[in-house]
């Protein structure tokens, strides 16, 4: 078997083309050049490294001391490569790359991949990550957001005293149930037109409960079965878990997305958003479930959450207009049908 | 390809035959791109695939063949481009970089305290960073097997990236436009082809009419972003890193949004439009005129993109992406590359058979994968 090929001669010490024609000597041991202006090169086998081929990109030969061929003719130089030490993986990589089963394959396995990775991988991950790290490490994360919440958002609470003692000690009452330390969950009440009946859960383990969801509430029952809900927030360290998810998710779709230049920030930022978005449903879900079985244990029916939840998204207009896939929080109805059939 | 050229825009000074020119319509020799969207798509899945699965290992690997593929369909005069950084180094640089960015990461969470050592660290290695990477791109770029080189120097990087911003930013971006000119004065004037230097003949006051030109086209939009900005700011203030808060401010939004809610369309089919406009025109024209003032040796580059087509172009790419969730990017990027590649064009004055390679360049590159690795392309060319 021959193998012959023309390609373009560059010496390695000026710019100069030398048109010439490559040859696989007879004893398979040598690569000979010949051309007007070269005359006759010859080039032992082992110390020629070929280019592994990219696509029809034109092939470069490099040769010891500098010397390159420019190749066309990538299937006379594939030829060529199994008489090269080690030749035989030069072609892996562009064998998957240009073979239509394996591009469907491999598209397949990165869609697969990349969905098991986002619904799976991460979220197992940053569990793992965050239950093997310290309390501190939440409360680090947490540290100045109250006060910044009272600079903006709240107001002092004007709840009477007598009314704070009670759901302080039915609070008390229910973190006896839990299995978290008893210093590492705090309840304190604010006062916030802005935001209307709610509660958040803060990483240091606060909670803050709004005097509106006080009122808001026909009974001491539905405020414990959104205390419940925060309390779950906290026990799943949901924040930690939040920071960790949300950072990995966005570096691996800004490494995919990335190299588009002035598209990536646009083509980058949407999916992360939503990934992001999908995640901190997840956490009101478990939170949910946290607190129905919370209810559960404490002889309350888990409905009054369900109950409680349709009330405030509908002073809150919550969803209204926003795709249930662009909002923080799942939608209340579902939420609802989630909590009866979860009894 | 990136649209400020870049992976070519180091690399482009070259060497031709000087025969058969007087016959072109247009001056000089073109270049062509040869790249396809089908022939790409493999190696990008490819690449997205087997960085996934080796944890970003092979994303070095993805670098270099999506590199040598964009350089290899280049074609000048009959004569491919050629990138020639091998994988492991890639690999290299990208470790100490990622080892870098983990401290960061830990420090600034948990000793925020410390984070003026990493402040201190980026300020010293930024200009570091530009220089190297610099450096190692040329010098891994070739054409007719002779390297480009890059021999800028720290200080002034450390002028034009460290102080430059600041200075933009005090002057209310009035200097903006001269160090878009310093800069570009820098990149081309340190680079040569071989032992061939590259020169720049730019002028500020052509920097001022482009900036000036896209400002005019943007201001609107960058009041409105600003206005909206300041207002998301001010309603999620303290919200930060806390699921909790995530509840306050979904509160806040709800509530404050009301007030402006007909702010959020307008942001939409005003200001992002405008800044996508203005975008492309100062891409289109910069690059222009950055190239025509570019020579190497005695011999011109030319650029010819038309603001319309980049606009065109850019617009309907982000249309086909969105629309086929992601998997029409090869051919968006393949479109673009062919379109600005085709624009470029080489004028030669008198012989170009003769330009002599540079030994130095290959010592003056070593190490350089360091700055590479930092660079902050996080793109991993997959």
């Amino acid at each position: 078997m021959s193998i012959a090929f023309a390609g373009a001669f560059f010496d390695g010490t000026s710019s100069r083309r030398h048109d010439v024609q490559a040859e696989l000597d007879d004893t398979v041991s040598e690569l000979l050049i010949k051309g007007d202006d070269v005359g006759l090169l010859r080039y032992p086998l082992g110390l020629i490294k070929v280019a592994p081929r990219v696509g029809n990109t034109p092939r470069f030969i490099y040769f010891d001391g500098g010397a390159s061929l420019e190749v066309l003719d990538n299937d006379a130089v594939d030829r060529l490569v199994p008489s090269l030490p080690g030749g035989h993986f030069h072609l892996a990589q562009y064998r998957m790359e240009s073979k239509l089963r394996w591009i469907l394959a491999m598209l397949a396995l990165t869609i697969t991949f990349g969905w098991a990775t986002i619904e799976y991988g991460v979220p197992y991950l940053a569990k793992q990550a965050a239950f093997a790290l310290p309390r501190e490490v939440d409360e680090k994360l947490g540290d100045g957001t109250l006060a910044a919440l009272d600079e903006f958002v709240f107001k002092p609470s004007t709840l009477s005293g007598d009314q704070r003692a009670t759901l302080l000690s039915q609070f008390a009452g229910m973190l006896e149930r839990t299995d978290l330390e008893p210093d590492r969950v705090q309840l304190v009440f604010r006062a916030s037109p802005v935001m209307g009946a709610n509660a958040l859960a803060l990483p240091s383990g606060i909670i803050i409960m709004t005097d509106e969801l006080v009122r808001l509430a026909d009974h001491e029952d539905e405020i414990m079965a959104v205390l419940a809900h925060e309390i779950g927030h906290i026990r799943h360290r949901h924040s930690l878990r939040g920071v960790l998810q949300n950072s990995s998710v966005a570096l691996m779709i800004a490494s995919l997305t990335g190299d588009l230049a002035s598209l990536t920030s646009i083509s980058a930022a949407l999916p992360t958003m939503m990934v992001q978005l999908k995640y901190s449903r997840d956490f009101e879900l478990e939170a949910d479930d946290y607190a129905v079985d919370m209810l559960n244990d404490m002889g309350i029916d888990p409905t009054e959450l369900g109950d409680i939840l349709l009330r405030m998204t509908g002073q809150h207009g919550d969803g209204q207009g926003i795709p249930a896939y662009l909002s923080t929080h799942p939608d209340s109805e579902d939420r609802m049908k989630r909590i009866r059939e979860g009894m | 390809m990136a649209t400020t050229l870049h992976g070519m825009d180091n690399g482009d000074g070259l060497a031709l035959e000087s025969g058969h020119i007087a016959e072109r319509q247009r001056p000089g020799l073109p270049f062509s791109f040869n790249g396809k969207a089908g022939e790409y798509f493999g190696i990008w899945i490819v690449n997205i695939l087997l960085s996934i699965v080796t944890l970003g290992i092979y994303s070095a690997w993805a670098k270099v063949r999506n590199k040598r593929y964009f350089y290899g369909n280049t074609n000048l005069n009959g004569s491919s481009f050629a990138y020639h950084a091998s994988p492991l180094q890639i690999l290299k640089g990208r470790l100490i970089a990622f080892a870098f960015f983990a401290a960061y990461a830990i420090v600034s969470s948990f000793f925020p305290a410390l984070i003026g050592i990493f402040v201190i660290a980026i300020i010293i290695l930024t200009p570091w960073v530009v220089v190297r990477s610099r450096a190692f791109n040329a010098f891994q770029s070739s054409y007719r097997n002779v390297r480009f080189g890059f021999t800028g120097g720290l200080w002034e990087a450390f002028k034009l990236y460290i102080v430059g911003p600041i200075a933009a930013f005090l002057s209310l971006g009035l200097a903006l436009p001269y160090i878009a000119y310093l800069t570009d004065r820098f990149l081309v004037g340190n680079s040569s082809y071989g032992q061939t230097e590259m020169s720049f003949s730019g002028s500020p006051s052509a920097y001022y009419r482009i900036y000036g030109i896209a400002f005019l086209i943007a201001w609107p939009a960058a009041l409105l972003i600003l206005a909206f900005s300041a207002l998301m700011i001010w309603t999620a203030i303290g919200s930060i890193g806390n699921q909790g808060a995530l509840d306050a401010q979904m509160a806040t939004l709800n509530d404050w949004f009301r007030p402006y809610a007909g702010f959020l369309p307008i942001l939409l089919t005003l200001a992002i439009p405008l800044a996508i406009v203005a975008s492309a025109y100062l891409t289109a024209k910069r690059q222009n005129y950055l190239f025509d003032s570019t020579k190497v040796g005695p011999h011109r580059l030319s650029l010819n993109l038309s603001f319309m087509r980049v606009l065109w172009i850019r617009f309907s790419n982000l249309v086909v992406i969105a629309l086929s969730i992601g998997l029409m990017i090869p051919w968006a990027r393949i479109r673009m590359a062919r379109y600005q590649i085709e624009q470029m064009s080489l004028i030669p004055a008198g012989s170009l058979d003769t330009l002599v390679s540079d030994e130095k360049n290959r010592t003056a590159a070593l190490g350089d994968e360091m700055g590479e690795g930092m660079d902050l392309d996080l793109g991993l060319g997959v």
